[in-house]
C-alpha cells in the first residue's frame, strides 16, 4: 500500500465504515478502487466512507466514488460520505457531485443515518 | 607494463635470485680471498722456514767442523806441550844428579826449545813470569813483552795465562799478534800455556787460527753460493721471490732481476727505506706481513713480504710478492663464479618469464575477452568464446574467473534480450501513443487567431496533456453568423481511457450543437449519451457557452467544470463565476441541467480553465491555487487573449519547476468587443 494513501476498515453488522487518509490522484486511485472491491466483497447493507483524513482528491478519485455510488444504487445498498474537509467539499460542490452523493457531517451521523 | 602482474612476478624472482646470488658471491669472494691469502702466506713462510733450516743446517755443520779442527789443533798443542814439559823435566834431572848446574840446564833447555821446529805455523816459546819472551824460534822476538798484549777478551795475555794455570794447570788464550810473518794477513793466534815451575817460567805453544776461520768462511761462501742459486730458483706465486741480506742491509743473495731496484727505494706511504722495514719486521719476529709500495714495473706496485732473521749469520731472509698476485686467483674464481651465476640468472629469468606468462597469460586473454565483450552483438544467443571456454576448463582460480565471465555474459545476453523485448514493446506503445497524440491534436482547433475577420472577439486557447494523450478538451466554432460556441472539458483521470472519452465527448457536443441552440439541452443530450453505457463510471466536467457577438450575452451550462473567471474591463477585481448547472457529463443519466447566462461588457474577458492549472504542484507539493490565478488574471487585464494564455501557462510552469506535470492543462481566454463589423472594417 502506498504511503500516500492509507485505509481503515471497520465492520459492524452489515455496515462497513471505510476511513481514507492521504491523497487520491491518478497514481493512487487504483488502490482506492481495490479497497472498495474489498469492502463490497462482504456485501454490506450500507457503506460509510469517512474522508476526514483525506488531503486531496482528484477527478480519478471522484470516478471511483461514482462507481461505488452506481454500484450501491444498483444493488439497493446505501452509500454515505462523511468528514469532508472544506477543500474536498469544494471539489464536490464545483463538480456538482454534492448532488449525487449522500453526505453527512460526521461519522456518527453517517452511521446512524445508514442504519436508520 | 611495470604495474602488470607478470612484471611484478618477474621482478620478484629477479630480486630474489640476484639477492641470493649477490650474497653468495660476496661471501664466497671474501672467504676465498682470505683462504688464498692464508695459503700464500703459509707457502711464503714455509719457503722462509725451509731456507732458514737449510742455512742453519749448513751453519751447524760448519761449526761442528770448526770445533773438530780446533779440538784437533788443541790436542796437537797439548801433545807438544807435554813433549816440552818432559824434555824440561829431563834437563831438571841433570841438575838433580849434578851433571849440570841450574843455570846450565835452563840455558840448554831454552836453547833446545828455540831450535824446536813444530812444523807449519806453530811456534813454541818460553815466557818469564813477567811476560817477556826468553826463548823463541825467531830469535829476534826474544825479549819481547808478549804478556802485555791483550787477548780477545781484552785482558792481558799474562793475566789470562795466570788465571788459567791457577784454575786448571794450563791456559788457552786467543790473541791477535802484532808481528805478522810476510804473506800472512791474519795475525790471530791460539796459544796453549803450561807452567814450568822448575825454571820459573811459562812454556807456550801457539798456532795461527786464521786458517781455521778461513776454512769456515770458505764453507760459508760455498753455502751462500748454493743458497744464492737455490734461493734464486724459489718462486713465490707468479713473480714473487726470496732474497737474503745481512745486518748491514747488504744483499747476500740478490732479489729477482725485475725487482732489484727496490733495494735502494723507500716505501711510498711511510717514506721508510724498504730494507729497514724488512729488517724491523725480521727483528720483531712476529711473522706479520710487511706491506709496502715500491716503484717497480714502471709504476707504484703494492707488495707484501715476510722476513725472518737468522741470528748466527746475521742474515735476514725475505720472501716478497706483489699483493695483486695473492688475491688474483680469488678474483679469477669470483669472475668465473659471476659468469656462471649470470648464465644461471639468465636461464632462471627466462624460466621466470615463462612461468609469469603462464600465470598472467590467461588473465590477459580474459581481459582481452572482456574488452571485446561490449562490441559483441547481444541480441543473438551467444555461443561463447572459444578462448573463454578453454580457460573455463582450468581448475585454477583463473578458471573460476573465466566461468564467472561466461556466466556474466550469459546473464547479460538474457537481460539484454529481455530489455530489447521490453524496449520494442515500449517503442511500439510509444509509437502508437505518438500517433494517438497526433490524432488528438488534430481534434483541437489549431489556427490562431481563429477569426481574423471578426473584430468582436479575441480568442486564444492552449492544451498541454500530462502524458502523450489527455482527457482535457476545448473547442469553438460559429453556430451561425452571430453566435460563437465555445467549450472546455476535463475527463476524469488522464491517459488513454480519458483521451478516448474526450474524443467521444467532443463529437457528442458537436453533434448536439447541430440540433439545438440551447446549451442546457445540448448538455442533457451529451450527458445521456455518455451515461448510457458507462461501466467504468468515466465522466467529464464540461462548460458549453454560446456568445452572441452582437450583444456580448453568453448563454452557458457548467457541468462540474472549474468556475470560469471574469476579468471586467472596467477595472473591478476579477472573480469566479460559481453557479453550476449540474453534475459532470456521464455521471448520472437523465439529469436536467440549469441554464445559466452572463452579460459581458465590451472588453471583458472570460477565462475558462481546467483543474490542471490550479492544482499544478510544485516539488514541495504546493498547489498553484485559485488566488494566484485570479491575481495574475487581474494583472493581465487589457492584454491580448494570446498574451494572457501564454503568460498564465508560463507562470504555472514556473511554479511547477522540476515537478512532473500531474494533470492535463487547458486554458481558454475570450475577450468581447462591442464593434459592428462595419466599424471594424473602418478601423
Amino acid at each position: 500500500m502506498s504511503d500516500n494513501l492509507r485505509f481503515t476498515l471497520e465492520r459492524s453488522g452489515s455496515l462497513a465504515v471505510v476511513g481514507v487518509a492521504g491523497r487520491i490522484d491518478s497514481s493512487t486511485s487504483a488502490l482506492f478502487e481495490e479497497q472498495m472491491e474489498t469492502v463490497f466483497a462482504e456485501a454490506p447493507d450500507a457503506v460509510v466512507i469517512d474522508l476526514e483524513q483525506l488531503d486531496y482528491m482528484s477527478s480519478a478519485g471522484l470516478r471511483v466514488l461514482l462507481m461505488a455510488a452506481k454500484r450501491t444504487k444498483a444493488q439497493g445498498q446505501r452509500l454515505l460520505l462523511c468528514g469532508l474537509s472544506p477543500n474536498i467539499r469544494e471539489v464536490f460542490d464545483i463538480s456538482g457531485f454534492s448532488a449525487i452523493f449522500e453526505i453527512a457531517d460526521s461519522r456518527s451521523e453517517a452511521q446512524s443515518r445508514a442504519q436508520a | 607494463m611495470f604495474r602488470s602482474l607478470r612484471f611484478q612476478l618477474f621482478l620478484g624472482i629477479f630480486v630474489i635470485l640476484l639477492g641470493a646470488g649477490g650474497i653468495i658471491m660476496v661471501s664466497t669472494q671474501q672467504q676465498m680471498e682470505q683462504a688464498l691469502i692464508d695459503a700464500e702466506n703459509r707457502a711464503a713462510r714455509n719457503v722462509l722456514n725451509l731456507i732458514e733450516l737449510q742455512v742453519s743446517n749448513r751453519y751447524r755443520e760448519l761449526l761442528m767442523e770448526k770445533v773438530r779442527i780446533v779440538a784437533e789443533r788443541r790436542s796437537t798443542l797439548e801433545q807438544m806441550g807435554n813433549v816440552i814439559t818432559a824434555t824440561f823435566q829431563a834437563y831438571e834431572r841433570l841438575v838433580e844428579r849434578g851433571y849440570a848446574s841450574q843455570l846450565e840446564a835452563q840455558s840448554l833447555a831454552l836453547e833446545w826449545a828455540s831450535r824446536m821446529d813444530l812444523g807449519g805455523s806453530a811456534d813454541a816459546f818460553a815466557m818469564t813470569r813477567e811476560g817477556h819472551l826468553i826463548a823463541h824460534r825467531d830469535r829476534e822476538l826474544v825479549g819481547r813483552n808478549l804478556g802485555a798484549l791483550p787477548d780477545l777478551k781484552g785482558r792481558s795475555i799474562l793475566e789470562a795465562t795466570e788465571e788459567g794455570i791457577t784454575n786448571f794447570g794450563y791456559a788457552y788464550v786467543i790473541y791477535e799478534d802484532e808481528v805478522v810473518p810476510a804473506g800472512v794477513d791474519d795475525g790471530r793466534r791460539f796459544a796453549y800455556f803450561i807452567d814450568v815451575p822448575e825454571f820459573d817460567l811459562y812454556i807456550g805453544i801457539s798456532d795461527r787460527i786464521g786458517d781455521v776461520e778461513r776454512y769456515v768462511e770458505t764453507g760459508v761462501e760455498a753455502t751462500i753460493e748454493v743458497l744464492a742459486e737455490s734461493v734464486g730458483q724459489v718462486q713465490v706465486v707468479e713473480t714473487g721471490f726470496v732474497f737474503i741480506f745481512d745486518r748491514d742491509l747488504q744483499t747476500v743473495t740478490s732479489p729477482a732481476d725485475w725487482a732489484s731496484a727496490m733495494v735502494g727505494q723507500s716505501d711510498e706511504q711511510t717514506g721508510q727505506p724498504i730494507m729497514e722495514m724488512f729488517r724491523d719486521a725480521g727483528q720483531s719476529g712476529d711473522g706479520e706481513a710487511v706491506h709496502y709500495t715500491a716503484q717497480l714495473r714502471g709504476g707504484p706496485l703494492e707488495m707484501e713480504a715476510y722476513v725472518s732473521y737468522f741470528r748466527p749469520l746475521g742474515w735476514y731472509v725475505a720472501s716478497t710478492v706483489p699483493t695483486d698476485e695473492i688475491s688474483a686467483p680469488a678474483r679469477a674464481l669470483v669472475q668465473r663464479q659471476v659468469l656462471i651465476f649470470a648464465m644461471v640468472l639468465g636461464a632462471s629469468l627466462l624460466l621466470a618469464w615463462f612461468f609469469a606468462y603462464k600465470i598472467t597469460g590467461p588473465l590477459q586473454r580474459l581481459a582481452a575477452y572482456a574488452r571485446r565483450l561490449p562490441t559483441q552483438d547481444f541480441t543473438t544467443a551467444g555461443e561463447g568464446s572459444d578462448a573463454l571456454n578453454r580457460l573455463a576448463r582450468a581448475r585454477s582460480e583463473v578458471g573460476g574467473l573465466a566461468r564467472a565471465f561466461g556466466f556474466m555474459e550469459g546473464e547479460l545476453r538474457d537481460n539484454i534480450q529481455a530489455l530489447l523485448n521490453t524496449t520494442r514493446e515500449k517503442e511500439r506503445i510509444e509509437s502508437e501513443l505518438n500517433i494517438a497524440q497526433e490524432i488528438q491534436r488534430g481534434l483541437l482547433p489549431k489556427i490562431f487567431p481563429p477569426f481574423p475577420d471578426c473584430p468582436q472577439i479575441d480568442l486564444h486557447a492552449a492544451l498541454y496533456p500530462a502524458r502523450h494523450v489527455g482527457g482535457d478538451l476545448f473547442d469553438f466554432y460559429f453556430l451561425d453568423e452571430h453566435r460563437l460556441l465555445f467549450t472546455v472539458g476535463d475527463v476524469a483521470d488522464k491517459g488513454v481511457p480519458s483521451a478516448l472519452f474526450m474524443a467521444i465527448t467532443k463529437t457528442l457536443v458537436k453533434s448536439a450543437s447541430g440540433q439545438d441552440a440551447d446549451p442546457a439541452t445540448m448538455m442533457e443530450r451529451v450527458n445521456n449519451d455518455l451515461s448510457a453505457d458507462n461501466p467504468s463510471a468515466m465522466f467529464v466536467t464540461l462548460l458549453i457557452g454560446i456568445l452572441d457577438i452582437r450583444t456580448g450575452r453568453v448563454e452557458y451550462v457548467n457541468a462540474g467544470q472549474n468556475p470560469p473567471i471574469l476579468v471586467p474591463a472596467d477595472g473591478k477585481d476579477p472573480s469566479f463565476i460559481r453557479e453550476i448547472s449540474g453534475p459532470p457529463g456521464g455521471a448520472i443519466e437523465g439529469v436536467s441541467y440549469r441554464h445559466l447566462s452572463l452579460q459581458l461588457d465590451p472588453g471583458d474577458t472570460l477565462v475558462v480553465f481546467t483543474d490542471g492549472i490550479t492544482e499544478a504542484m510544485n516539488p514541495a507539493n504546493e498547489e498553484y491555487g485559485n488566488d494566484r490565478l485570479l491575481a495574475l488574471c487581474g494583472q493581465l487585464r487589457g492584454e491580448s487573449a494570446e498574451q494572457m494564455v501564454v503568460t498564465v501557462v508560463e507562470d504555472v510552469n514556473r511554479h511547477s519547476g522540476d515537478a512532473t506535470q500531474s494533470d492535463d492543462i487547458t486554458l481558454l481566454c475570450l475577450t468581447w468587443q462591442n464593434v459592428s463589423p462595419q466599424a471594424a472594417k473602418d478601423v
